[in-house]
């Protein structure tokens, strides 16, 4: 493992990541519709959450709340002990450059298509202020060979590796996917299961929307949450 | 650089379609900028160039005309002149010298002319015999009156015997134009001039011979004795400085400086008495370029600035364009901490060269185009440079403009809490913001109704209000406006249609109605391109006419050659070699005592008055057709006993049954009219026939159809005299016209761009469009839907929106440009006012670029839906 992936945050004993009360309502013309009632979660250190509910639940609110991409309509978020509830922009999007990524649901969203695989790597490290991780870890992450090639040359699930990957070269410490596998066949949903747990022995703090068995079969804590709210008594199932 | 930045210029080429959308944004504004610069500076070349050739050649630079004391006063001055010219640049001097009338006596008989010379001018005169350039050449009019010839030597009472003639030249004609223009008042007899004051010129080829008849000091210090006997003691001494015409307005002023310095020169070092006259032309053609150059500023700056205001929000939304087709990336950016305004640089990267291309072809098209819309072709130093400033700063505000709106809309897209604007925005939308620009239209159509331009007596250029000038445009836009609400209105309410019936109607509607905003915007711009260029067009062909009616009525015909002053009975006729085209017309000032007003009498020939006046404009011939009917059927009507002259009444002369004007003439008024060819002020215009024989006319004028020269021509063959002539074309000075022309020529460059853009974005609104149409399309005709019935439906769709436009367009257009012309009259003291002529050709043009339109919109539309293949469709 190369020198610029360990360095992580320093571990202070606080969750990684951390919601209080958290709403989010959505307001239409007539309505208002709330989406994500009272969730409160905190998500420790390197811990692998799988985040389980029916559709239209708020799976997808909760990840982008967490990924600091959307701001709560109350309540407050917390990203290794700092409230960054009422955090300036610049603030946010220095942490998402640099400590929280975002993984999208649709391979195509994740990646720059007029880039090749190494280049995506070396954007995204940009992107972070870092340096241009190489080929190693495209080798690492079982994408040897084709840091030369267009994006579209790849299949979904490598795809979505690659983002995986990116998020690796540009070192953050917590990486939130949107259903990673439910767009893939099956031998692609593999591969990025395969990641997901490399990501996970890396000490990334993962948090994973998805009802992939398995991912289940990893034994993450799983998070219920249903009709926008957590279900704390289920919870334990997952982890059962 | 990051990677996503430095490939952008690259990226782009992945979606021409936007490359060609920024570039065509750039073009666009950059030649409205340009042109507008070019415009305006070439209004004063245009300007300069329309005065210029309004004057002789000989007094573009310095004209002085001077009376020294004695002759070698004259020779003096002339060195003088030549030296300074020579100082200042000119290639010469030509000098005149002239002396008064005098009487020369041939023999038993005797005749008035004037000793002349002048430089060069045996080149200049048509010799009839002889030719040696030792003695006196004696024009025709002179020969034929005493019968004199070669070697004929003439006497003088002061100056004894002269030199024998050596040569008969033909008389010379006011031509205005040539060697002898800037000297026709010293050597053409004006037709009012008395017997002493002017006189054809006796030349005498060699200056010296001229000296050598200077009398005795002794004469001159005599001057009291008797006018007609020392005239000759004076020369009237015209100096004049041949220079070619200058091009531009820096020139002119160049050339005026440096004729100033001549003048000043000459007036340093000559007795201020001796001069007549001394100045510069230009002078006066320089202030009229500038303040012709200021009217059209004035007029065509505000709107400039609108229009660039309206393409930089033309740009924002290729910006707005740019995001909904990248958000993809944006988000992706965005999610990974890039800014708002890095996600505007990288915009910029993609957009910027297409933009900046597109402002550089502005420019050029906007410079080659030039002899389509400018005043004038020559470009002034300098100009280039200015226009390309304007487009540097334009293009630096449209980057300034992409970058800006990206990173509002980013943030607002990704930041901002949603729900704060759209409610804003659909409030936006609810202003009406037609009623602000009607409010505008009512006010400047107040100002309008006030007098748009004011003429200010003795000068030439009208003062204009650039208010009330701004008031057919802002009824286009206006209606433009109203038109795109009504529109949006109906189609809202669509569905409610269901009387009709035909599928065709129902699938055109209904696809009009789900288009809503685009469909609107694009009837709103094609609406206002219309509009615009038929004000543009209406009040430019408005000035034009106005000019040709003007001076029509002005002169009454396109030539009028002045014949003699004989009594109507004297049997002054037009020969007959001319007389298919020209008629005669006598006229005369007299007073008529109740109410006491000086008059004129203007004698027609009602049977031959339409073969030579002017009838060029509808109202003037119907006023024609009106005053001799009139005039005929009062001849027919007159008892024999009657003393009365029946009058046809014209420009405000006064009403009456027994009119007594002077020379025992009784007027009877039995009919008006507001304008009549050749009539200028109050007037009666009566027949020939029913005037007293022994009326005298003090002006007899052929008019004529034909031009002067030949009209001329014709006089002289059939042995008659010709006085004087003027010409319509050059009668009436044309800047004031020309400067409202050019005001709105500009106008209607604008509206040019407006088309190009409105039929631009209707047919990227129907390629962007594409997929849709086609899978629907596609879908119907599986359904079972006709071919011919798809066609129609588009057919219905894009007619709905060109007809419109065109319709609408050109009718308020039109009526704008009508009601603003009658008021945009730099000459009202001359009938008729302008109107807007029926834009026949604008009519046809718009019916068939719209056609044309409509039908290949139609065609792109139904070729994507018969090429579409429905699995992919669906699949993507
Ligand atoms: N921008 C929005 N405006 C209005 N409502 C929204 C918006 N985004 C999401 N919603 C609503 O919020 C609710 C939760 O959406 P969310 O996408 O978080 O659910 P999800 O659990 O991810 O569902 P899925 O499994 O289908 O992805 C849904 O009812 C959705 O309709
Ligand atoms: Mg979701």
């Amino acid at each position: 493992m190369s020198e610029q992936t360990t360095t992580r945050t320093p571990s202070t004993g606080e969750p990684a990541l951390l919601l209080r009360g958290v709403d989010v309502s959505y307001s239409t013309q007539l309505t208002r519709v709330p989406v994500l009632s009272g969730v409160d979660l905190a998500v420790s250190r390197g811990e692998f959450v799988v985040l389980a509910g029916p559709s239209g639940s708020g799976k997808s609110t909760l990840l982008r709340v967490l990924a600091l991409v959307a701001r709560p309509t109350s309540g407050s978020v917390q990203v290794f002990g700092r409230d960054v509830t009422r955090a300036g922009n610049p603030e946010l999007r220095r942490l998402r450059s640099r400590q929280v990524t975002l993984v999208y649901q649709n391979p195509g969203d994740n990646l720059f298509d007029y880039l090749s695989v190494a280049e995506n790597l070396r954007a995204r490290a940009q992107l972070a202020g870092r340096d241009d991780p190489g080929p190693a870890l495209l080798e690492r992450m079982g994408l040897g060979g084709t840091g030369t090639w267009p994006t579209q040359a790849l299949s979904g699930g490598q795809q979505q590796r690659l983002a995986l990957a990116c998020a690796v070269g540009a070192g953050t410490d917590v990486v939130l996917a949107d259903e990673p596998t439910s767009q893939l066949d099956q031998r692609s949903a593999e591969l990025v299961v395969e990641t997901l747990t490399q990501l996970h022995e890396l000490g990334v703090t993962l948090v994973v929307a998805s009802h992939d068995p398995r991912l289940l079969g990893l034994g993450p804590r799983v998070v219920r949450i249903r009709d926008g709210r957590l279900h704390p008594g289920v919870e334990k199932e997952g982890t059962a | 650089m990051k990677l996503p930045w430095k490939r952008a210029p690259l990226v782009a080429w992945r979606q021409p379609s936007s490359l060609l959308v920024a570039l065509f944004a750039g073009l666009v504004l950059a030649f409205v900028a340009s042109a507008a610069v070019l415009h305006v500076s070439s209004v004063r070349t245009g300007a300069v160039d329309h005065n210029v050739s309004r004057f002789c050649p000989h007094l573009r630079g310095p004209a002085v005309e001077l009376v020294p004391a004695r002759f070698d006063g004259s020779v003096a001055a002339a060195s003088m002149a030549a030296e300074s010219a020579a100082e200042h640049g000119f290639d010469g001097v030509v000098t005149g010298l002239y002396t008064g009338v005098l009487m020369l006596e041939f023999g038993e008989s005797a005749g008035r002319a004037k000793l002349a010379y002048r430089d060069g001018l045996t080149e200049q005169v048509t010799v009839s015999r002889g030719g040696g350039t030792d003695g006196l050449w004696i024009p025709e009019s002179l020969a034929e009156l005493t019968g004199a010839d070669l070697g004929d030597r003439p006497r003088h009472p002061g100056l004894g015997e002269l030199p024998p003639v050596t040569a008969v030249y033909q008389d010379l004609e006011r031509t205005g134009d040539g060697y002898w223009c800037s000297e026709e008042k010293l050597v053409v007899p004006g037709p009012m001039d008395s017997e002493w004051q002017s006189a054809a010129p006796v030349f005498v080829p060699d200056r010296d011979v001229l000296a050598s008849f200077q009398p005795p000091p002794a004469v001159v210090d005599e001057l009291e004795v008797q006018w007609e006997d020392t005239s000759h003691a004076t020369f009237t001494t015209t100096l004049r400085f041949p220079v070619d015409a200058p091009t531009t307005p820096e020139e002119a002023a160049a050339l005026h400086d440096r004729s100033r310095a001549v003048v000043d020169d000459l007036s340093a070092e000559l007795a201020p008495e001796a001069f007549v006259s001394r100045g510069v032309y230009l002078d006066r053609s320089l202030q009229l370029a500038d303040e012709s150059s200021r009217t059209v500023t004035l007029a065509v700056l505000p709107l400039t600035v609108v229009s660039l205001l309206v393409g930089l929000a033309g740009m924002a939304a290729v910006a707005v364009q740019w995001l909904q087709r990248r958000t993809g990336e944006a988000r992706l950016l965005w999610t990974h901490g890039v800014s708002p305004l890095a996600i505007g640089t990288r915009a910029l990267l993609e957009l910027g060269v297409p933009v900046l291309v597109g402002s550089a072809a502005g420019l050029g098209l906007a410079t080659l185009a030039r002899g389509l819309y400018a005043p004038s072709l020559v470009l002034r130093d300098g100009v280039l440079v200015d226009a390309g400033l304007a487009v540097g700063v334009l293009a630096a505000a449209s980057l300034g403009v992409l970058v800006a709106t990206v990173a509002v809309r980013a943030h607002q897209l990704f930041q901002a809490v949603p729900r704060e604007r759209s409610r804003a925005v659909s409030r936006l939308r609810l202003v009406p913001w037609e009623l602000a620009t009607g409010a505008l239209a009512v006010w400047s159509g107040l100002r309008l109704a006030e007098g748009a331009l004011t003429v200010e007596s003795g000068e030439v250029l009208p003062r204009v209000d650039p208010v009330a000038l701004a008031f057919p445009l802002l009824v286009v836009v206006t209606i433009a406006g109203l038109t795109a609400r009504g529109l949006g209105w109906t189609l809202v309410r669509s569905h409610r249609l269901s009387s009709w019936r035909r599928p065709a109607f129902q699938f055109g509607v209904r696809r009009l109605a789900a288009s809503g905003g685009t469909a609107v915007g694009v009837t709103a711009l094609a609406l206002l391109a219309v509009g615009v260029l038929a004000v543009g067009g209406g009040v430019v062909g408005a000035q034009r006419d106005a000019f040709d009616a003007k001076s029509g009525v002005l002169v009454g015909a396109e030539s009028a050659v002045d014949v003699g002053n004989t009594t109507v009975n004297a049997g002054q006729a037009v020969p007959a070699s001319i007389a298919d085209r020209s008629t005669l017309v006598g006229r005369s000032t007299t007073s008529i005592a109740d109410p006491p007003r000086e008059v004129t009498v203007l004698v027609v020939e009602p049977d031959t008055f339409h073969r030579g006046g002017w009838l060029g404009d509808r109202r003037v011939a119907s006023a024609v057709d009106e005053a001799m009917s009139a005039l005929r059927e009062a001849e027919a009507a007159r008892g024999s006993g009657d003393t009365a002259v029946p009058a046809v009444r014209v420009s405000g002369a006064p009403r009456g049954e027994q009119l007594r004007a002077g020379s025992g003439l009784v007027l009877s008024t039995v009919g008006e009219v507001a304008g009549f060819p050749g009539v200028t002020s109050p007037t009666y215009v009566v027949a020939r026939d029913t005037v007293p024989s022994g009326f005298r006319v003090n002006t007899w004028t052929v008019l004529s159809g034909l031009p002067a020269a030949e009209v001329i021509d014709g006089i002289q063959a059939a042995g008659g005299w010709t006085i004087q002539s003027v010409e319509r074309t050059t009668a009436l000075d044309g800047l004031p016209f020309l400067t409202m022309q050019w005001t709105f020529g500009f106008i209607t460059v604008l509206g040019t761009v407006l088309a190009v853009l409105a039929i631009t974005s209707l047919l990227l609104a129907i390629e962007v469009r594409r997929r849709q149409n086609a899978l629907s399309g596609a879908l119907s005709l599986r359904m079972g839907v006709r071919l011919r019935t798809l066609v129609s439906s588009y057919l219905v769709e894009l007619g709905t929106i060109g007809g419109l436009a065109a319709l609408v367009g050109a009718a308020v257009g039109w009526g704008a440009a009508q009601l603003a012309a009658s008021q945009l009259d730099p000459a009202p003291r001359l009938v008729p006012a302008p109107a807007a002529p029926v834009p026949v050709l604008f009519l046809s043009v718009l019916l068939v670029a719209t056609l044309a339109v409509v039908g290949a919109a139609t065609w792109l539309a139904v070729r994507a839906v018969r090429t579409a293949r429905v699995g992919e469709l669906i699949r993507e």
